[in-house]
């Protein structure tokens, strides 16, 4: 019979504890998805290799102070978000400048949203799958990079909203406000670009 | 029903499956009735499914057990640091009675030499003038060896104590940089 994986929260205290497997065994478990999302977010793979080591180096170092009880996904996350923010930084100071601030169009699009909302024509639902996938990909590239964190964290790394939240330190409606917003400006993107 | 149409926040809820089980059944409910929302609904699948279907960057396939070696070494040095703390602790301590025990020996010689009383009455007296002699005089009256393990058992001190900071808070360097 197979043995099921041990929860993060296990290897943790595990780790915590001296034992060098188990926190091998969340480097493992979570190399691959931080990479996908400092790449995702800084573009350059030295970057995101470094984004990534430096996160479990993070970690190691304030092993004892990391509550346990807590969930670490979201906790692994955000110490990978701030690295990202630092380095954005560092490169291109204006990549990151707004990830605190809001979107100006997206404020007025906040009332209309609340009432019925994009009943306009859609030129990109007739799109082929493989092309509006392209689209999509391109029309991410446009969001503001606060939108392009909630998206990349989750549909890429499949986070619920409450880990969103967690890993954002941002509460749970705003992080559903961001979604919203992020998704209705990509329409609208869509839209024009569909058109065109 | 169909009158009130979904809004953006029903239909964003919907297709998120972030609603609970009655709410979705009322939804499925309009949705069967009212084909402008269920084209938005259809649409907001469309855009989720392709949102899922983000291409995920791979990572290097080795990325894994070089953190995994970095991590311990980094574990390694952690531990060393550790062991050496309470070393350079005792160090620093017998480091810092030396400074003050030559200190000592330091003002005892100058008071036994009588630099203290020559330099009162060199600066006190006018009629005095500086001459290579005085100054040989002054130079053969300083305690010069007990100033220097002084100042030899302060320097050791102080870089010591550097040592001690840097033990206990390893990263506070990294981190201002």
């Amino acid at each position: 019979m197979l043995a099921l994986p041990s929860s993060d929260e296990t290897l943790l205290t595990q780790s915590k504890q001296g034992d060098a497997s188990s926190f091998r065994a969340l480097v493992e478990r979570y190399t691959a998805p931080i990479y996908n999302l400092a790449y995702r977010l800084l573009r350059d793979p030295m970057d995101a290799e470094n984004v990534t080591q430096e996160t479990f180096l993070r970690i190691v170092l304030s092993l004892e102070r990391i509550r346990s009880d807590a969930p670490f996904k979201p906790f692994l996350f955000r110490i990978a978000i701030n690295l990202c923010r630092d380095a954005a930084r560092k490169k291109r100071p204006l990549l990151f400048s707004d990830l605190d601030s809001a979107a100006p169009r997206a404020d007025a699009d906040e009332d209309a949203s609340a009432a019925i909302a994009d009943d306009a024509p859609t030129s990109w639902e007739r799109l082929e799958e493989q092309e509006l996938h392209a689209r999509v990909r391109d029309a991410i590239d446009t969001l503001p990079p606060k939108y392009q964190l909630v998206i990349a964290l989750r549909y890429v790394e499949d986070f619920s909203y409450a880990e969103i939240a967690q890993a954002l330190d941002l509460p749970l409606n705003t992080v559903r406000t961001h979604l919203r917003r992020a998704k209705q400006q990509l329409r609208l993107v869509l839209e024009d670009v569909g058109g065109s | 029903m169909a009158a009130n149409h979904l809004t953006s926040d029903d239909m964003e809820q919907y297709v998120e499956k972030q609603m609970g089980d009655r709410a979705r059944a009322a939804m499925d409910e309009h949705l069967a009735a009212c084909a402008i929302c269920g084209a938005r609904v259809a649409r907001g699948q469309k855009l989720d499914a392709a949102l899922h279907a983000l291409p995920r960057a791979r990572a290097p396939q080795d990325l894994a057990a070089r953190i995994s070696a970095a991590v311990e070494w980094r574990m390694e040095q952690e531990r060393a640091r550790r062991a050496r703390m309470p070393l350079i602790a005792v160090a620093l301590s017998f480091s810092l009675l030396l400074a003050v025990w030559f200190g000592l020996e330091m003002i005892i010689a100058f008071q036994d030499n009588g630099v203290l009383d020559f330099l009162a009455v060199f600066t006190s007296h006018s009629e005095f003038s500086y001459s290579p002699d005085t100054l040989m005089a002054l130079i053969e009256a300083l305690p010069l060896s007990e100033v220097g393990l002084m100042l030899f058992a302060l320097v050791t001190a102080l870089v010591l104590a550097q040592q001690l900071v840097d033990t206990i808070r390893p990263n506070a360097m990294q981190f201002r940089r």
